[in-house]
């Protein structure tokens, strides 16, 4: 959008060149008035001229550089994993550009302060906002699903629409088959995100958990620590002396921090980079290694056998902090439990070999130790790494027992570098080199976010990256362990919801566990009590039972060959154990769709599924987004929602800085947009106006409990605290949520909104995300696990450790119970590549990814790189078009000739919208994301699913393909 | 000659290529009619044709200070400002037939064209991302060039501009520019270039490239300044060098040349006898000097490494991003244009 004058209007330049003043408009007025036939015309009232001084060229450009207001703004809704405060610059009554609001203060001295943050997307959302990418108006679909052709509605007519869809579904099927998507966690910590789950709550909509739908589900981290969002201050990556960035591309996807690795390297540190291919990141590295993909956990496994061997581990740290110690039953691979060494012994009790004592012991901070599993000090304990022990069962029958650690050790020499030198691809030289660097470093850490999730086998990945860090004891160190990512706490946050997440009610319930103080054991089963009261599903198995998934993730070759069973099995067992639980019902469908901040026909694996199977049953779908996405095209009614600028926020507090950031609002809502907070607000409104109307008495809601639709609004609203309708309401809300939380020290929504980053200065009470697990000190970096490793705090899992030997039966009968590398399914494909590739860095997902700024600096359409050794045998030339496909679908996309990309692999960096390929077959169109049934499993302590934790992630990465040379480009 | 001169340090071994400095510089001053195409700064990765492309050899400049011949890029080489079709695909009802596509003729060039490719072979290729404007050379050929002396240079700071009253759009600064970084606007006959923010630089903040660089790669402030880390960087240590310094114009703008991981041998192991961007193709960039820049980095860092304490590793790291902008650390947000 280019102004059509030189940006100035005649006003501002007389203004600009010192002419103030009502009236002194410097020029000789005439008034006009009739002239009688034969007269002369007289000069009217003339006014005298004022001196004009007219600057030079330079005047113009600094005629530019001026505004009227400020306000502090952020990108509340982008799912970026990182949160940065902006300057918006308003002129003329509309947002004209942003600058950072670079405002951050460094923990200590020795460490690089934070600023200025931000990236070039936020940068130009200003443009954004404005384009032609806007939904500016309710509309209603009048063609074909997928037609684009749109009428505009009025949104009275929209909400009646809507509201009675809703009560329709209700009545004849029960709340549960609503069906409701935000995404990608594109959500914020306020009033931008709290109309949705305030509407969930209120009209008891299935929600879908797209947590691990997204394939952002660390399942090694979840199988090896019960948790898995472990991060601090990204400044504390500045400590690190060894940094390595497993399956990762920080200077791509974490623009504002990654300086922090950068500068570590000028401190002395040395930075790594595990990838096939030579990303971004790699430009700043000191060492890469190539590894062939999905080999990662044989290089884990293989780096830790050189530790292992060379007595390179820390002993005393494993000793305490992990079950390696703890003892197997030589008979049926399962770990001794005081169960089998006497009757009505407990399960969750488990043993170590003292070696002091020379006798068993259950071992502090499992479950079932006798003291509640609090906390892991092994006192005058000294558990055994090694040994063979015979112990008496209770039938008086002799039973062997070793420790993990030598199961691991047997498990790590058929690992040994040149036993995986053909599956990593890498020469045992370099992986020892490796190994040797990482043991040798003061503080090592290793950088394995969400890209380290998307493979089928991520899990296996991570554990032996967990593994590596435990054996080394870096676990729990400044500048070291593996990071994933984290949020800070906000106690203010059960505002968001209309019955509060666990608070102070569900804290007295435990209130005798709560003197002593809860543990990180008690605290998730708090949140898994949550999150039963709520229909939520994950995705991945709401797309296998009622998405139309099933056949395709039944095939074969898509599915792990050493598991014995076939995918129906894992799920039929994990519904019938209530492992997971399907919403809406198996036996019934979902009827309506609202997705809100989500773009499920971008995001799913092979959407045409979704889109053949899934949406006939949709008698309606709605779309409240603020900007036009393929799903959304596919919609039948369109809400408006606001742009960022436009309405107020807080931006969810990602723990890499300390401070809590807020969106104020800027401008107006353009057109007829609106906040979701407004908008959810007056559909709970209509909802609960036309049930009484329509005389509907109780519906089926969760879990078919009886529900009064006509209380809708109530229940919204806190029975009427907040009142939608009022432009000011979210600054209630905001508030509130401000006055509950004691971390960011009590300001208030104004003072927030005008500083834009308010700084945290002490802990909250944990939440789900909010798993950093260290007490929180101002003065000093954050980095995660101090209370397990300082405080000796048990982790929450089975053995009240960082546990690497799982012994769920599913895990047992696929040889998993121990880390391993497995060939990904698709490794025996007649399809010869294989499409890898992270996070674009030229969007959040795909909110940027038509953007023309965006799209300018790159070529414009969607791209693929592939090596020239793939080019040359199949003809291909840069910027020739191509077709990636397979059995399942495919794509076509330009072609970008790179040397860095690994020969076999295709990369295609993530989030192009449909609507930018021919015939809208967008690059998921072949991508299978075949995903592991293990992450079924429940029952099992740390292994359970609960809203946002443990569910089966989605898998995108490594689909095989062809690539087939179309022609030039046109 | 100017009494002071302002000059920039760029940190390649920073630079993550985002692009953020772009973004900021065409946020700021380019959005106007005939200004569609410009980006007064770009970044391009290296090896690489650059913006506009092929530039290096497109002449310009001084040869033992007599002016070189130089072309004048097409729009197209710079990349055109491509448009596309929103609304047609949204709302023109042709469902999975209408694509997001540029309109009009298919482009063979952008500014960003040949991002991440990279030169050599897998798997000892390199690449690594050059951020380049206006250099606001101390003996700029653009100026010398111009036959309507529309071009100045200012005497308190040496930022170089093109003056818009005199200008007729004679383009001949941009065949004698070596860098190519003088843009034509078709709107308004005028050639236009990067002003160094002087607005900006008038109230005490840092031009936008810089201060919203989020991979703060970039120092700024006076060449004169001896406690300020440009002198020292550039002066001292002289580990920031100019770019093309073979063109003769004296840039003010000055690049640490980058690092790399090690490349590997026949082996697949570690070989640390060459690094993996060859001295050869840094010192096409940088000149001869780059050799022994490399090689301070690499001891200083070596005595970091072991411990010890280093001035030259302290000030690339930046410690305070404040002090990065040589005095030009105003927060703009603070100015007030009009009274409340």
């Amino acid at each position: 959008m280019s102004d059509s004058t030189h940006g100035l209007s005649r006003r501002r330049f007389l203004a600009g060149a010192g002419i103030v003043g009502a009236g002194a408009l410097g020029l000789t007025l005439y008034r006009l008035r009739e002239r009688a036939p034969g007269t002369a015309w007289e000069p009217a009232q003339a006014t005298p001229v004022q001196p004009v001084q007219y600057g030079d060229f330079t005047d113009l450009w600094r005629e530019r550089w001026t505004w009227d207001r400020v306000a502090k703004g952020t990108h509340t809704r982008a799912n970026c994993i990182a949160a940065c405060s902006w300057n918006v610059y308003v002129k003329d009554g509309i947002v004209w550009r942003e600058e950072q609001n670079a405002v951050y203060e460094p923990p200590r001295p020795d460490v690089p302060d934070g600023n200025p943050r931000g990236c070039q997307k936020g940068a130009c959302y200003s443009d954004l906002q404005a384009s032609a990418s806007r939904l500016l108006y309710p509309l209603v679909r009048v063609g074909e699903r997928g037609s684009g052709q749109w009428q505009r509605i009025s949104w009275d007519e929209a909400l009646t629409r809507v509201a009675d869809a809703v009560i329709d579904t209700a009545v004849e099927h029960g709340t549960e088959s609503v069906v409701f998507d935000h995404g990608t966690t594109n959500s914020g910590y306020g009033p931008e995100s709290s109309g949705e789950v305030r509407f969930t709550e209120a009209v008891q909509t299935t929600v879908i958990d797209s947590w691990a739908g997204v394939g952002d589900m660390p399942m090694g981290a979840v199988q090896s620590w019960g948790m898995y969002n472990c991060e601090g201050t990204s400044d504390d990556w500045f400590r690190s002396d060894y940094i390595v960035v497993w399956i990762g591309n920080p200077a791509s996807t974490r623009i504002p921090e990654v300086h922090f690795m950068h500068e570590a390297r000028y401190r002395g540190a040395k930075l790594v980079v595990i990838s096939p291919d030579y990303n971004a990141t790699c430009v700043h590295a000191d060492l890469w290694l190539n590894l062939r993909p999905e080999s990662d956990a044989a290089l884990g496994m293989a780096a830790a056998q050189v530790i292992v061997e060379e007595n390179l581990h820390d002993a005393d740290y494993v000793r305490e902090q992990t079950d390696l110690p703890f003892l197997v039953r030589e008979d049926d691979g399962r770990y001794l439990r005081e169960a089998d060494l006497r009757p009505g012994g407990r399960d969750d009790a488990l043993y170590v070999w003292d070696e002091v004592e020379q006798r068993l012991a259950v071992a502090p901070g499992c479950q079932g130790d006798g003291e509640g599993g609090r906390s892991l000090a092994l006192g005058a304990l000294r558990p055994a790494l090694a040994g063979r022990y015979t112990v008496q069962d209770r039938n008086g029958r002799p039973l062997v027992v070793r420790p993990v650690f030598e199961r691991l050790r047997e498990r790590l020499a058929a690992h040994a570098p040149e036993k995986v030198a053909a599956a990593t691809g890498l020469a045992p030289a370099l992986v020892r080199r490796f190994a040797r660097e990482l043991a040798a470093a003061p503080a090592a850490m290793i950088f394995a976010s969400w890209g380290a999730c998307k493979h089928h086998h991520s899990d296996l990945f991570q554990r032996t990256m967990i593994l590596l860090m435990a054996l080394t004891g870096n676990q729990g160190k400044p500048g070291g362990g593996v990071r994933v990512a984290a949020w800070w706490g906000l106690d203010g946050l059960s505002r968001l919801t209309t019955h509060g997440q666990p608070g102070v009610r569900d804290l007295l319930r435990v209130l005798p566990k709560a003197l002593r103080g809860l543990t990180p054991r008690d605290y998730e089963q708090l949140y898994t009590e949550h999150s039963q009261k709520t229909p939520v599903v994950p995705l991945m198995p709401f797309l296998y039972v009622h998405g139309g998934y099933r056949e395709l993730w039944s095939r074969p070759d898509l599915i792990d060959p050493a598991l014995p069973r076939t995918m129906a099995d894992y799920m039929r067992e994990s519904i019938d154990r209530g492992w997971i639980e399907m919403h809406p019902p198996e036996d019934r469908s979902p009827r309506m769709l609202i997705f809100t901040g989500s773009n499920p026909l971008r995001r799913w694996p092979a959407p045409q599924h979704a889109l053949r199977h899934l949406w006939p049953k949709l008698g309606l779908i709605v779309s409240v987004n603020f900007r036009m996405s393929e799903s959304t095209r596919h919609a039948d009614i369109v809400l408006p929602a606001a742009g960022y600028y436009e309405k107020y926020g807080i931006k969810y507090a990602q723990s890499y800085l300390p401070y809590l950031v807020l969106s104020d609002q800027a401008v107006k809502p353009l057109g007829e947009s609106k906040s979701e907070w407004e908008i959810f607000g007056l559909l709970a409104e209509r909802i609960a106006q036309r049930a009484r109307e329509r005389r509907i008495g109780e519906v089926r809601g969760y879990r078919d409990r009886p529900l009064d639709l006509a209380r809708a609004y109530e229940v919204y609203t806190s029975d009427g605290r907040y009142d939608p309708h009022d432009a000011g309401d979210p600054l209630k809300l905001i508030d509130d949520i401000l006055r509950d939380s004691p971390s960011v020290g009590g300001v208030t929504a104004g003072q927030a909104l005008a500083m834009g980053a308010v700084p945290i200065v002490g802990p909250a009470r944990p939440g789900p995300e909010y798993q950093t697990s260290s007490d929180y000190d101002p003065q000093d970096t954050c980095w995660p696990h101090r209370w397990f490793v300082d405080d000796k705090v048990a982790w929450p899992t089975l053995s009240g450790r960082q546990q690497f030997y799982i012994d769920h039966p599913w895990y047992l009968e696929a040889d998993e119970a121990l880390p391993r590398h497995k060939d990904p399914p698709g490794a025996g494909s007649r399809y010869p590549l294989r499409i890898n590739g992270g996070h674009t860095r030229w969007s959040i997902h795909a909110i940027w990814r038509d953007h023309e700024l965006m799209l300018r600096l790159q070529r414009g359409e969607p791209v693929c790189f592939l090596n020239p050794a793939d080019c040359r045998p199949r003809g291909i030339d840069d910027n020739d078009r191509v077709r990636i496909f397979n059995d399942t679908g495919g794509f076509q996309a330009l072609v970008k000739v790179a040397v860095g990309v690994q020969p076999g692999e295709v990369i295609v960096y993530h989030a192009w919208e449909p609507f930018q390929f021919p015939g809208g077959k967008g690059c998921q169109e072949p991508v299978e994301a075949p995903w592991k049934p293990l992450h079924l499993a429940g029952g099992y302590a740390h292994l359970h699913y609960r809203m946002y934790y443990g569910a089966p992630s989605h898998s995108p990465r490594g689909t095989p393909v062809e690539v087939q040379r179309i022609g030039a480009h046109a | 000659m100017t009494q002071r001169q302002l000059a920039m340090v760029l940190d390649l071994n920073k630079c993550i290529g985002c692009q953020t400095c772009t973004i900021a510089c065409k946020r700021l001053w380019t959005r106007d009619a005939g200004m569609e195409h410009m980006w007064f700064n770009t970044v391009n990765t290296q090896p690489g044709r650059g913006t506009p492309r092929d530039w290096e050899k497109m002449g310009g400049g001084f040869r033992a200070g007599m002016p070189q011949p130089g072309r004048l890029p097409r729009r197209g080489e710079f990349g055109d400002a491509w448009r596309y079709n929103h609304d047609d695909v949204f709302f023109g009802g042709q469902g999975a037939d209408a694509q997001l596509r540029i309109q009009g003729e298919a482009p063979d060039w952008g500014p960003n064209w040949d991002e991440d490719q990279g030169g050599g072979e897998y798997p000892n290729g390199y690449h690594f991302y050059l951020p380049r404007l206006c250099n606001h050379c101390t003996h700029p050929a653009c100026l010398a060039a111009c036959p309507r002396k529309a071009i100045v240079k200012r005497p308190k700071d040496g930022i170089v501009l093109v003056d818009e009253d005199r200008c007729r759009g004679f383009r001949f600064c941009m065949e004698a520019c070596p860098y190519k970084k003088i843009y034509f606007n078709q709107a308004r006959k005028l050639s236009q270039k990067c002003i160094f923010c002087f607005p900006r630089i008038e109230q005490g903040v840092a031009p936008a490239c810089a201060r919203q660089c989020p991979g703060r790669v970039r120092f700024v402030g006076y060449r004169d300044d001896r406690n300020a880390p440009i002198w020292k960087l550039v002066e001292q240590w002289k580990v920031a060098l100019p770019l093309h310094p073979e063109h003769g114009t004296e840039p003010n703008v000055f690049y640490v040349p980058p690092l790399a991981p090690y490349r590997f041998d026949a082996q697949g192991d570690v070989d640390e006898s060459r690094p993996r961007i060859p001295d050869e193709y840094l010192e096409s960039l940088f000149g001869p000097a780059v050799r022994d820049a490399l090689a301070t980095l690499k001891t200083e860092r070596a005595r970091v490494q072991g411990r010890g304490r280093s001035e030259l590793m302290d000030l690339l790291i930046g410690y305070r991003w404040k002090d990065m902008f040589g005095g030009f650390d105003r927060d703009p947000a603070t100015i007030e244009w009009r009274p409340a």
